[in-house]
């Protein structure tokens, strides 16, 4: 009886481990998380009405573009038929072709708009993405702590009470609800809303 | 439309204040210098070496692993679970709560097109000395294209809901049940 006790002595390499991975953290902190702060800001503020000005504008813009030169060669060529500029036919020709620049325009800005807000939802998307990576590693973490624990339970009533065995499957139990009750608190929170 | 302050007002005022402070002091443009200081760096606090007097038996690195994931939790409750309860929250019973903006701007488009097509058509008609009429059926035309472009507006307001309810939250529910087995 006894021999179980050497087991609860932590391996050395285990501090090494929780060691570099506090450094990995560190830089992490240091390196990447103002960038993704920067990140953050750059989406929660890409539907500002300057935004979706500037969007719209060079949309509505592109299309003038497009049609105005196809309305003048349009007029061109029926003004050097002969047509009227107060006929229908002139009108039929030209200003038809206006109405459709008009269309065009609006529905290219519109585009334009709508474009600005899928941009920062699926910016959003993109955080929280980020934000999941960081909650599976902080949840993973948290279930191996509570595996660690297990362990540790089990070596020490083994070691107490000599019946490994038996002891070890009735505090793994135990210890495998208490865990998955942390973690339904845990996950309550943040996805609370959803 | 779900803005900044609306997210901010839904939010109990303590957790508002916080919320407030935490991204003005760390995502306004002023402060992002490229430098980055203790505040920018939520794990800035993690002592590598708190737990190096503790011997085997009383599990350092067990310790010092559990602080790494408390820090890892509050990083992650601090920056992102707000940005997913603001996305959960912009989803609506029959789009998103960008629609009003979405349909202000449509509207905003057309009829800034319109005015600019209608002004193009006055300027010519004068040049060459006609009565400053639009051609026939133009207003029809406007209206008819506007109302076009808002039904658009809608539908696509409707498979935004769609996608942030398949997909745009992230696998969470997965990943719990994954990490719960």
């Amino acid at each position: 009886m006894g021999g179980g006790g050497g087991s609860r002595y932590e391996p050395a390499s285990k501090k090494a481990l929780a060691e570099r991975a506090a450094i990995a953290l560190k830089r992490y902190g240091e390196v990447f998380v103002p960038l993704e702060n920067q990140y953050i800001a750059d989406v929660l503020r890409s539907d500002s009405p300057e935004n979706y000005q500037r969007a719209m504008g060079r949309a509505t813009t592109q299309a003038q573009g497009i049609y105005e030169p196809e309305v003048a060669t349009r007029q061109r060529d029926l003004t050097m038929r002969g047509l009227n500029p107060s006929s229908g036919g002139y009108q039929a020709g030209s200003q038809a072709l206006m109405a459709a620049q008009n269309r065009a325009m609006g529905q290219s800005g519109a585009d334009a708009g709508l474009g600005v807000t899928d941009q920062k939802l699926m910016g959003m998307q993109n955080i929280v993405k980020m934000g999941q990576g960081l909650a599976q590693d902080s949840m993973e973490g948290q279930i191996a702590l509570a595996e660690n624990r297990s362990q540790r339970l089990r070596d020490q009533i083994g070691y107490d009470l000599g019946d490994r065995t038996a002891a070890g499957q009735a505090v793994g139990t135990a210890v495998g609800m208490a865990a998955g009750y942390g973690l339904n608190r845990n996950n309550s929170n943040p996805y609370g809303g959803v | 439309m779900a803005s900044w302050d609306d997210f901010l007002s839904s939010l109990d005022p303590e957790t508002a204040e916080q919320v407030m402070q935490f991204y003005q002091g760390n995502l306004g443009y002023g402060q992002y210098t490229g430098q980055y200081g203790q505040s920018s760096n939520p794990y800035a606090n993690i002592n590598v070496s708190a737990y190096d007097h503790l011997n085997a038996k009383r599990n350092p690195g067990d310790k010092l692993y559990a602080d790494l994931v408390r820090a890892q939790t509050q990083d992650y409750l601090q920056r992102f679970a707000p940005i997913e309860n603001m996305l959960a929250a912009s989803i609506t019973p029959t789009g998103t709560t960008y629609i009003d903006q979405d349909l202000a701007n449509t509207r905003s488009a057309f009829t800034g097109a319109t005015e600019n097509v209608r002004g193009q058509i006055g300027r010519q008609n004068q040049r060459f000395g006609l009565v400053n009429e639009l051609p026939q059926g133009f207003e029809n035309q406007a209206v008819g294209a506007l109302v076009g472009g808002i039904n658009d507006t809608y539908t696509r307001d409707q498979d935004r809901r769609q996608a942030l309810l398949v997909g745009g939250l992230g696998p969470v529910a997965q990943n719990v049940r994954q990490t719960a087995v």
